[in-house]
């Protein structure tokens, strides 16, 4: 068969020393980043990049790959550790893995994670290697009205996720979107809502406010409350999950694979999107939906399993059309091309050792990270002994060095700060944080796309309901919204009446 | 921005200040949105300008904003509202430190001096043990970043 | 800039300059370089600035720190490399744009690119490609006027960046097309090929090293480049100017110092760069990127920047392409 005789190719080019080698320096590297808020893999892998020039093509890839995916696996587990998630995709992380922490559980979350991403990713290896011609198409399936479309579905799930209010949720979002929109104008370079500032003209940068919203509001709050902060800075017990949370996490790390394998192949927001789909999936099939928020192991098993999965499969429209998911992604073409190799269409038939080693040892660099990681998190736990007002401290300078770093600007680190102050006052006045951070991501795209789908359809907007994927996708949402406000409608009417 | 209230003893003059005054400020960023998209040309029918997507969400967050200030009248407050100055104020402190100096000292200066003021936001703090501390976190930062992983900052001042 | 702190710079730089002479001609570099590239890494030109680094690395036997300062079109980064100190270890490699597009399209950029850096030399070079989509594919450059001539709903050009909007101007001049839909992918070129593989779009513009690579998959099609002549990477595509149009346009990137740089720094500089440019594994790796190595000398990379300013300003005058 074919699939097999794939993998037995990829495996042959994967275990041989010199890739294996590669491989762990690049997860190695990739966890250090990723533990270090503020450096990503970009930074790091376009300084690695004239290194890569001397190395095989194949053995670069991997090398560069597994600092993608093992930035993503440190991202996480900052997510839970100190609440500043390292991207976007591991923002919903922080929502159950940071309570969990709290409660002194940081360990079982943090192997928690490690199993789901190992799972998914190597559910999603054995996708790639049997799907990856037809998940190609599916990919070349979204355009401007079906990526708007998908991404209108993501707010939908923030709003569905949140445990307030819906009317403050709704708020949350358009905060975020109102935030996406400082920058310049994506059709004509036009600066807005800018206020004269040239370092706003770009926008405001995901770390920043990741770092300030998440990370600072929190330890200004533990401050003021010391009691918040429960297990964090002193007892701590058990390491490892328990037979219970196995079973509770099973279902999510299958669901959220599932998601994420399948979202990840959009190039177009589908990892983010499929973090917070697979949390939202999670919380409505659960029995108890009122344990999420407080530390539900599902709500860190299910988005670590789905953005590990759509890191794997957004490998798919890179090699095989040359189409980038992200930032990372460019500049892995970029490495590519400079060593001769143009990603597309025919990259799989002329190339076939260098698509399938890669893909196999992305499953051998998750095994790998799976090794690591689980020693490690006695590690990362016994920091979180270290008493709070040392602790703390630590935490804002690694944080203020990492904001600067982005991109070498004190500005950034001083917007980081004011956002931290944002943060406590929405905390403050009980505006969840991670839907306003989802739309701020999704704003741009969103505004692009829904701007880009009216030219194309010479503009008429009946074009969202003829093309069949933007009209499921906007009945789901539809749906979702609907069931969503039901239950709460219902439980305010009770309230009223027993009232 | 918003008037903190006192919970217990008289009557809140606002049943729920948390939403109303969340609410508020959400109208008031959105005004300021859309002054400051004042400039931006809209566009024309069903096609886009650069002012037209920036108008869009601060119109919506406008609105959003006063349906949840209006909920704030009608609604009850769980918990009161309690804002504290000291630990926010320091932290944000810290980190402008840390903004303003990292150019011209260089990272050790920056962490140090950052690291103390930091310290400061904390009721717990030891100050013979925070200092050391701040030397020690410095030390290893720049060992870290600078030495380590090589990132392009300035280590020391003048460099 | 007001003129009494031009002046204060100015003063300062010929200081500056007086001090770092006599060390500087002879054994420039004694330290490590910092060399600003305003593009984001893994963007063409951090790519092409990256692998002109690595080699002058070698030639000037010193290390090379590349430092991404993104921002407002590339105008950050260069006025951070401007107002830097003029002693030879802060540096800029930037493309065209910073020097011919955006003195057009900004009103202000923070620094003045023709009086407060110098340039040193070029870099590579590299040209656009017009390509079609499945419906267009099998059609010549003539074909493809003739069809945008009387199209309707008229052809949907996909443009992924301020170059590209003015390449497509430059294009519908030369060619008198007066009505095309300007679709545009200025976030980035993610969806330019998809969209025009998928027929949401006709026709796209775009530089060759980011179309390369969906050009070779045979399911679009380059029409024409805007080189001089033909490109050995697509030697079976015309240029514009073979079929008669009046259409040549070159990007480019290159090297800058800020102004005050010392005479003998710069000269140094061009000769270490021209050296490097000649290394056949940097031509290797540029032609790779689809660009050829593009060593000049000061004087020629500055007719250059007045030369294509010149050919741009009618057309962003004519379409009011403005930035801020």
């Amino acid at each position: 068969m074919d699939l097999l005789a794939n993998l037995a190719l990829g495996l042959s080019v994967a275990v041989t020393p010199v890739n294996l080698g590669l491989c762990l320096v690049g997860v190695l590297v990739g966890t250090l980043i990723g533990v270090l808020p503020g450096l990503g893999p970009v930074a790091t892998i376009a300084m690695l990049l004239p290194l890569t020039f001397g190395l095989p093509p194949t053995g670069a890839l991997i090398m560069l790959a597994g600092i993608y995916y093992g930035a993503q696996y440190g991202g996480s587990t900052t997510s839970i550790l100190v609440n500043i998630p390292g991207e976007a995709s591991s923002v919903v992380t922080t929502i159950d893995g940071f309570q969990l922490a709290r409660r002194g559980r940081a360990g079982a979350a943090l192997a928690i994670a490690a199993i789901g991403s190992f799972f998914a990713g190597t559910l999603a290896t054995v996708l790639v290697a049997a799907l990856s011609a037809p998940l190609t198409t599916v990919a070349l399936a979204f355009g401007a009205p079906e990526y708007f479309s998908l991404m209108v579905l993501g707010l939908a799930f923030a709003v569905v996720l949140s445990h307030g209010a819906i009317p403050k949720s709704i708020a949350g979002i358009l905060l975020g979107l109102v935030l996406s929109m400082v920058g310049s104008d994506l059709a004509t370079g036009a600066a807005r809502l800018a206020f004269g500032v040239p370092e706003l003209s770009d926008g405001i940068g995901f770390v920043v406010i990741a770092m300030g919203v998440f990370g600072f509001a929190e330890i200004m709050r533990n401050l003021e409350a010391p009691e918040r902060r429960g297990a964090i800075g002193g007892r701590i017990t058990g390491l490892m999950p328990t037979r219970a949370d196995l079973v509770q996490s099973a279902p999510a790390i299958g669901r959220g694979s599932l998601i994420g394998s399948a979202l990840g192949i959009l190039p177009g927001g589908g990892a983010v999107i499929a973090s917070f789909a697979a949390y939202t999936l999670e919380k409505r099939v659960a029995k108890d939906p009122s344990r999420f928020g407080q530390g539900a192991i599902e709500g860190v098993a299910a988005p670590e399993s789905a953005n590990n999965a759509a890191a794997q499969t957004s490998f798919i429209p890179m090699l095989t059309l040359g189409i980038p998911a992200n930032a990372v992604m460019a500049l892995m073409i970029g490495a590519l091309t400079i060593q001769g190799i143009i990603p597309g269409p025919q990259v799989m038939s002329r190339q076939p050792d260098l698509v399938w080693g890669l893909i196999a040892s992305m499953w051998i660099g998750n095994l790998m990270l799976l090794v690591i990681n689980l020693p490690l998190v006695g590690v990362w736990v016994s920091l979180l002994r270290v008493p709070y007002r040392l602790l703390f401290p630590a935490v804002i300078a690694i944080c203020c060095i990492g904001a600067y770093s982005v991109n070498n600007s004190a500005f950034d680190v001083m917007l980081t700060g004011l956002f931290g102050l944002a943060g406590y006052w929405l905390a403050k006045h009980e505006f969840e944080p991670a839907p306003i951070l989802l739309s701020l991501v999704l704003g741009p795209p969103m505004e692009e796309n829904l701007r880009r789908a009216m030219v194309i359809s010479n503009g008429d907007p009946s074009v969202f309901l003829t093309r069949p994927i933007a009209a499921t996708l906007l009945g789901l949402t539809a749906v979702m919204l609907v069931l969503a406000m039901l239950p709460r409608i219902r439980r305010r009417r009770e309230q009223v009446f027993v009232g | 921005m918003t008037a903190p209230t006192e919970g217990s003893g008289r009557a809140p003059l606002v049943p729920n200040a948390r939403d109303f005054w969340g609410g508020l400020a959400l109208v008031g960023i959105a005004a300021l949105a859309f002054w400051g998209a004042r400039d931006l040309p809209g566009g024309r029918g069903a096609s886009f300008g650069p002012g037209t997507a920036p108008r869009l969400f601060a119109g919506l967050l406008g609105a959003a904003g006063a349906l949840v200030a209006v909920l704030g009248l009608v609604s009850r407050e769980r918990a009161p509202l309690g804002y504290t100055a000291r630990a926010p104020l320091l932290i944000l402190a810290s980190v402008l430190v840390f903004a303003a100096t990292i150019r011209p000292a260089g990272l050790l200066i920056a962490t140090f001096v950052a690291v103390l003021v930091a310290s400061a936001a904390s009721a717990e703090t030891r100050w013979r043990e925070a200092v050391p501390w701040a030397a020690v976190l410095s030390g290893a930062c720049a060992l870290l970043f600078s030495l380590a992983l090589k990132l392009p900052i300035p280590l020391l001042p003048g460099a | 800039m007001t003129g009494s702190r031009k002046r204060w710079r100015a003063a300062a730089c010929v200081l500056a300059a007086a001090f770092a002479l006599p060390a500087a001609a002879q054994t420039y570099p004694t330290q490590s370089i910092r060399l600003i590239v305003p593009y984001g890494p893994g963007q063409a030109t951090d790519v092409m600035c990256r692998v002109f680094a690595e080699q002058l690395k070698v030639v000037l036997k010193q290390n090379i720190v590349i430092e991404n300062r993104v921002g407002a079109a590339s105008n950050l980064g260069s006025a951070e490399a401007a107002k830097a100190a003029p002693d030879g270890y802060t540096l800029l490699c930037t493309g065209s744009a910073t020097h011919v597009a955006n003195p057009l399209l900004y009103s202000s950029m923070g620094f003045d690119p023709d009086k407060d850096l110098v340039p040193i030399t070029g870099i590579a070079a590299t040209g656009y490609v017009l390509a079609a989509g499945p419906k267009l594919r099998d059609k010549s450059l003539k074909e493809v006027v003739a069809l945008a001539k009387t199209s309707q709903p008229p052809l949907k050009m996909g443009l992924a960046s301020t170059t590209a909007r003015v390449v497509f101007e430059m294009f519908r001049q030369a060619a008198s097309v007066s009505t095309m839909t300007n679709v545009p992918y200025m976030a980035g070129n993610r969806d330019l090929f998809p969209d025009l593989l998928r027929g949401d779009t006709d026709l796209v513009i775009e530089a060759m090293p980011s179309a390369m690579g969906s050009l070779t998959g045979g399911q679009v099609a380059a029409v024409a480049v805007t080189l001089p002549e033909r490109s050995p990477l697509l030697p079976k595509v015309p240029t514009f100017k073979e079929n008669g149009f009046d259409l040549q346009l070159v990007g480019w990137n290159a090297l800058y110092a800020p102004r005050g740089t010392s005479p003998e720094i710069v000269a140094r500089l061009n000769a270490a760069g021209r050296e490097a440019l000649k290394h056949p594994e940097v031509a290797k790796r540029l032609e790779a990127v689809a660009c050829v190595p593009m060593p000049t000398s000061p004087e020629q990379l500055s007719k250059m920047i007045a030369e294509d300013r010149a050919k741009w300003k009618p057309i962003v005058e004519e379409y009011k392409l403005k930035a801020n």
